[in-house]
């Protein structure tokens, strides 16, 4: 009888919760409605795409003309053609070719049941080689998804959500998404998709949409370069909540999600931001 | 002058004794709040507030001042359940378009 009630309730969930295909089709409909000038790959390049930042996007274009992050780039490329101590490298660990690596990830393992994002990725390589781990917010491993980034600049993003395991994945990262946490009581969505374009203090709310399409960036309030999940520890404690660890499986997961929502948008990090 | 130093010895053990209590409440109060941030961390609701407390109770506590200290530590501890009462208000979080 058990088996019954849980089979039961498991087709009830699924009946009540919203496929991938229609979050993502709602989610960017939400900001079609409330941004209706701005076409969706738009999107990828922030906050600076709003009339509010009118000032600080010519700026920004400046900025992006001799970007601060070129160097990152090219120390990207020097890690990514040296060897291993067994003679492997790098390119070694992936399938994908170059200029597709970035646009392949994250993506679900069905062998380990975990989302593997570029970063994890490539200290998983590093792992199987024998090679120390890397940092996960900065330093050699920001270069290398930088030059990964630069590689990929105009693929689609195009994350895929095919499996049981993948589906569950997507919804522990929806719920982060969406769940107030904090002493504030605010969700990413708070600011990023209800009060996008609204300003926090002094500072304008980006739109989640097109928000993963541009990692690493160099901040200017960092003076270097970093990664995703180091801004997703950062928006975290802004709202006095203990942010997870980088590449914890809660942060891959809400990537996951975060980069669903984006789908059909073109990647173009690295990038720089305020 | 016997009673005065009777007096005295009786008060400084009497000190001494709420001393002791004190810094014995303060340190379950603060076992206490730890039990509570663990089960706040499960839960990936924990708020950075939790800690900050408990630093600053901790910092009252070496410089003596244990009353101060316990009730630091008890708004750790309290900021620890109201995490713990977000996740659960929250575990069902969806868009709201």
């Amino acid at each position: 009888m058990k088996p019954v009630i849980a089979l039961a309730a498991a087709l009830l969930a699924t009946a009540v919760q919203a496929s991938p295909e229609q979050d993502i089709s709602e989610f960017q409909a939400y900001y079609e409605k409330r941004f209706p000038a701005f076409s969706l790959n738009e999107y990828v390049d922030g906050a600076y795409i709003l009339p509010v930042y009118a000032d600080g996007r010519a700026q920004w274009e400046e900025v992006e003309e001799f970007p601060p992050y070129e160097a990152n780039v090219e120390a990207g490329e020097t890690l990514w053609n040296q060897s291993f101590a067994n003679g492997k490298m790098y390119a070694d660990c992936f399938t994908a070719p170059l200029e597709k690596i970035r646009a392949s990830h994250p993506y679900f393992d069905e062998a380990t049941q975990q989302v593997v994002t570029l970063e994890y990725a490539l200290n998983n390589c590093r792992k199987e080689n024998g090679e120390k781990p890397l940092k996960w917010k900065k330093g050699p491993i920001a270069d290398l998804s930088a030059f990964l980034a630069w590689q990929s600049r105009g693929q689609k993003i195009d994350v895929k959500i095919e499996s049981e395991g993948a589906r569950k994945a997507y919804e522990e990262g929806k719920q982060f998404f969406y769940a107030k946490r904090g002493q504030l009581n605010m969700s990413c969505a708070d600011c990023h998709v209800y009060n996008a374009g609204n300003k926090a203090r002094s500072e304008v709310l980006s739109p989640a949409l097109g928000h993963v399409s541009h990692w690493p960036v160099y901040r200017a309030k960092w003076s270097e370069l970093g990664t995703l999940h180091r801004r997703y520890g950062g928006c975290n404690k802004n709202i006095r909540a203990t942010p997870q660890k980088a590449q914890s499986e809660a942060y891959r997961n809400l990537e996951f999600f975060h980069t669903a929502m984006s789908n059909g948008l073109e990647f173009n990090g690295p990038g720089y931001r305020k | 002058m016997k009673n005065r130093i009777f007096a005295t010895i009786a008060l400084s053990f009497l000190a001494g004794s709420v001393v002791a209590a004190t810094e014995a409440e303060y340190k379950a109060a603060v076992a206490d709040a730890k039990a509570e941030q663990k089960k706040a961390a499960e839960l990936r609701h924990e708020w950075t507030t939790v800690a900050k407390f408990l630093k600053s109770a901790d910092k009252a506590a070496k410089a003596g001042k244990f009353e101060q200290a316990v009730s630091l530590a008890q708004k750790a501890k309290q900021h620890a359940e109201l995490g713990q009462f977000q996740a659960q208000e929250q575990k069902d979080a969806g868009p709201r378009f």
